[in-house]
C-alpha cells in the first residue's frame, strides 16, 4: 500500500488555514501567529518527508568518516577504545541495506559521544593532538553542513542560498567522503 | 580545564530532571558572572516543573495589579492592555497607566510588562537588563524602567515594566531595489541617516563611563587578564552542557579551540550584547531613533565582542548594486570600522574580532539548537514552535565558525 503522508499533511494545512484560521478572535494576534507557524512547518514537512531517511543515514556516514579519521590519527588503543568500539558497530549498521533510522541514530550518537569524549580527555593536557583532532573534525565536518543547510534552505535563514547544493548533491559528497575513507563502495 | 572530563564518565545525564549533582557539577566546571550563575541555576533547578501554561491576559493583568499596588501610593487605572507579537524570548502586553507620581503629579502613559515564560531560548536577568538600562539612560534613546519584579514575585516569572518606546524598527513601505541579504533595507536615503546614529550610540556604549556602584549585578572582569572571555567562554559551555539534546563534535572541537585561545582584555567596556537593527525603535518621520532596547544580553566586556556580532552576515546585506556590504543594512563595512576607531578612540584588532566570531557563532548555535530544542522538547516557553524553526539558522552558523576555524586551527 502506497505511503500517502504527504496528501495527509496537505489536506491538515487546508483544514488549519482554510476552518481553524477563520474562526480565530481576531483580538489575539499570538493564535493567529502561531498558526502561521504551524502551517508553515507542516509545509516544510511536507517537502522534505522522502528525505527523512537519507537525512539519519548522512549524519551516520559522516560520523563514521571523521571517527575513522580521527582513530587512525591518534594510534593510540588506550585513548581511542570507545572510538573504535563506536565505529565498529556504526559500520555494522550502515552496510545492512534496511537499517532501521533508529539503529542508524542511536550508531551515529555513539559516535559523537565518543569523539566528544576524547576531544574532552585531550583538553589542554595534550594540545598538539588535541589540535590534530580538532583539525580533523573542523574540516571534514562541511559536507554535513553542506546538507544541513540545503536541508533548511526554504526557512530563508541562508544568506546565500544560490550557493547552496540539493540535498542530493550534499549527500552524494558525504558518500564520497565515506567510500574514500574506506576504499570501497557501500551497499546504496 | 582538566584533561579528564567527569562529565562525559557519569552515570546517564538527565537533562529534562536535572539531579543536583549534575546541576553543581556543571556550576563547578564553567564559573561565570555570580548573577549568571544564579539565574542559571535557578533555570535548572526549575526545568523538571510543569510545561508553561499560555497566561491569559486577565492573569497577567491580575499580577500586575499586584505589583503596582506595591509600588504606587493612592490610584491608579489600567487600561487599554494588548499583547506584542513578534518576541521570540520574552512575553509582553502594552497596557496604558494613569497614577499620581509623587515627584511629577498626575500622569497617563503607555508601559509595558516584559516577562519570561517558564524557560526562553535565552535565559537572562531582568536585574542587569535594568541597571544597564538605567545606566546610560539620559546619555542615550532608551526605555525608561519604571518597576521590577525580578524574582517573580508578583508576576509568574521575573519581570519588567519599562516605558512604551514610539517607533518603528523597519520601514513600514516597502523600500525599492534588489538587495541580496538577510537585513532589513532601509533604503539609500533612511540608511544614511539611521547609520550616523547607530555609530554614535554604539561608540556612546562601549565608551561609557562605570561608575564603581552602577552595576551591582555584573562581575567586573580585570584589564589585563582573560576574565572577559573566559567567562563568556564558560557560559555558553555550561549552557550547551545544561541544554543539548545530542554530543556534537563540531561543537566540542570548537570549544576546546576557545578555550587554548581566549584572548586578554585591553579595555573593559559595557556592551550591549545585541547590537543590531532589529533592536532599536526609530520615527520614520524625522529617522530619528527614538529608543535602544534588548539589553539582557549586555555585559562589561571586549568590545570585539559587540563588534563581531554587529557585523555578522545575518543581519546585513550588499547594496543595491552588490558592490558593497552594509553592516546591519546601514553602515558599510569599508567605512565601519574606521569610523568606530575614530569615533572611540579605541583600536580593533583581527585576531580578537575573529576569536568573538567563532564565539557569537558557538553561542548562537547553542541558543537555536540546543537551548531551543530543550525548551520546545519541554513546552516551556509561549513560542515552542517558533523555537524549533529557528534550528534552521544552525548550519548557516555552524558553517561561517567552521570556516573561520579552519583557518586557524
Amino acid at each position: 500500500m502506497m505511503d500517502h503522508t504527504e496528501n495527509t499533511l496537505r489536506a491538515a494545512q487546508k483544514a488549519l488555514t482554510d476552518v481553524v484560521g477563520p474562526s480565530l478572535d481576531p483580538q489575539d494576534p499570538l493564535a493567529a501567529e502561531q498558526l502561521r507557524l504551524v502551517v508553515e512547518y507542516l509545509d516544510f514537512v511536507r517537502t522534505r518527508l522522502d528525505d527523512i531517511n537519507d537525512r539519519v543515514r548522512a549524519d551516520l556516514l559522516q560520523a563514521i568518516t571523521i571517527g575513522r579519521r580521527c582513530h587512525g590519527k591518534l594510534v593510540d588503543a588506550e585513548l581511542t577504545r570507545g572510538l573504535g568500539d563506536a565505529l565498529e558497530e556504526g559500520e555494522a549498521v550502515v552496510s545492512q541495506i534496511a537499517a532501521h533510522p533508529q539503529s542508524m541514530k542511536e550508531a551515529a550518537l555513539a559516535i559523537h559521544e565518543a569523539l566528544t569524549a576524547l576531544i574532552r580527555s585531550l583538553g589542554t593536557a595534550d594540545p598538539e593532538r588535541s589540535r590534530e583532532v580538532q583539525r580533523i573534525i573542523v574540516i571534514g565536518y562541511k559536507p554535513m553542513l553542506d546538507f544541513e543547510r540545503a536541508w533548511f534552505l526554504p526557512f530563508g535563514f541562508d544568506p546565500e542560498p544560490a550557493n547552496a547544493l540539493t540535498t542530493g548533491e550534499a549527500l552524494a559528497g558525504l558518500v564520497r567522503e565515506y567510500e574514500s575513507e574506506r576504499g570501497e563502495s557501500i551497499a546504496s | 580545564m582538566t584533561g579528564t572530563d567527569e562529565m562525559t564518565q557519569a552515570p546517564e545525564v538527565n537533562r529534562d530532571a536535572p539531579s543536583e549533582a549534575f546541576i553543581q557539577s556543571l556550576r563547578d566546571q564553567y564559573p561565570v558572572e555570580d548573577e549568571i550563575d544564579k539565574i542559571l541555576t535557578r533555570k535548572m533547578r526549575r526545568r523538571s516543573g510543569p510545561a508553561y501554561q499560555r497566561i491569559g491576559e486577565d492573569e497577567l493583568v491580575a499580577a500586575l495589579d499586584g505589583l503596582l499596588k506595591a509600588n504606587i501610593q493612592g490610584e491608579f487605572t489600567v487600561s487599554d492592555t494588548g499583547w506584542f507579537t513578534g518576541g521570540v524570548s520574552k512575553i509582553q502586553l502594552g497596557f496604558t497607566l494613569e497614577w499620581t507620581d509623587p515627584e511629577t503629579g498626575p500622569r497617563k502613559e503607555r508601559l509595558v510588562v516584559r516577562m519570561e515564560p517558564s524557560e526562553s531560548s535565552n535565559t537572562t536577568s531582568r536585574a542587569r537588563e535594568a541597571e544597564l538600562i538605567n545606566l546610560v539612560e539620559g546619555d542615550l534613546p532608551v526605555p525608561h524602567v519604571y518597576w521590577m519584579d525580578p524574582e517573580g514575585t508578583w508576576f509568574p516569572e521575573p519581570a519588567i515594566i519599562y516605558g512604551y518606546v514610539p517607533g518603528v524598527t523597519k520601514p513600514t513601505q516597502s523600500t525599492t531595489g534588489r538587495i541580496s541579504g538577510l537585513g532589513t533595507n532601509f533604503g539609500p536615503e533612511v540608511r544614511e541617516r539611521l547609520g550616523d546614529q547607530f555609530m554614535r550610540h554604539l561608540a556612546t556604549i562601549h565608551t561609557y563611563p562605570i561608575p564603581d556602584d552602577a552595576l551591582p549585578s555584573f562581575n567586573w572582569p580585570r584589564v589585563g587578564t582573560t576574565d572577559s572571555a573566559t567567562w563568556l567562554v564558560n557560559y555558553v559551555r555550561r549552557v550547551w552542557d545544561e541544554d543539548r539534546g545530542h554530543a556534537n563534535p563540531l561543537m566540542e572541537a570548537a570549544a576546546q579551540w576557545l578555550v587554548d585561545n581566549v584572548p586578554t582584555l585591553d579595555h573593559a567596556s559595557v556592551l550591549h550584547g545585541d547590537y543590531r537593527s532589529g533592536n532599536f525603535l526609530y520615527d520614520e518621520t524625522t529617522t530619528e531613533i527614538t529608543g535602544w532596547l534588548d539589553w539582557e544580553r549586555g555585559h562589561i566586556g571586549d568590545r570585539h565582542r559587540d563588534l563581531a556580532w554587529t557585523t555578522q552576515t545575518a543581519f546585513g546585506h550588499y547594496s543595491e548594486d552588490g558592490q558593497e556590504y552594509y553592516v546591519c543594512g546601514l553602515v558599510p563595512l569599508s567605512r565601519f570600522y574606521d569610523q568606530y576607531q575614530e569615533l572611540t578612540g579605541l583600536t580593533i584588532d583581527q585576531e580578537r574580532l575573529d576569536y568573538y566570531r567563532v564565539l557569537n557563532c558557538f553561542q548562537i548555535i547553542v541558543s537555536i539548537q540546543a537551548t531551543s530544542y530543550r525548551v520546545a522538547r519541554l513546552g516551556k516557553s509561549h513560542q515552542d514552535i517558533m523555537l524549533t524553526r529557528v534550528e534552521g539558522m544552525a548550519p548557516v552558523m555552524a558553517e561561517q565558525m567552521r570556516t573561520i576555524l579552519e583557518g586557524k586551527i
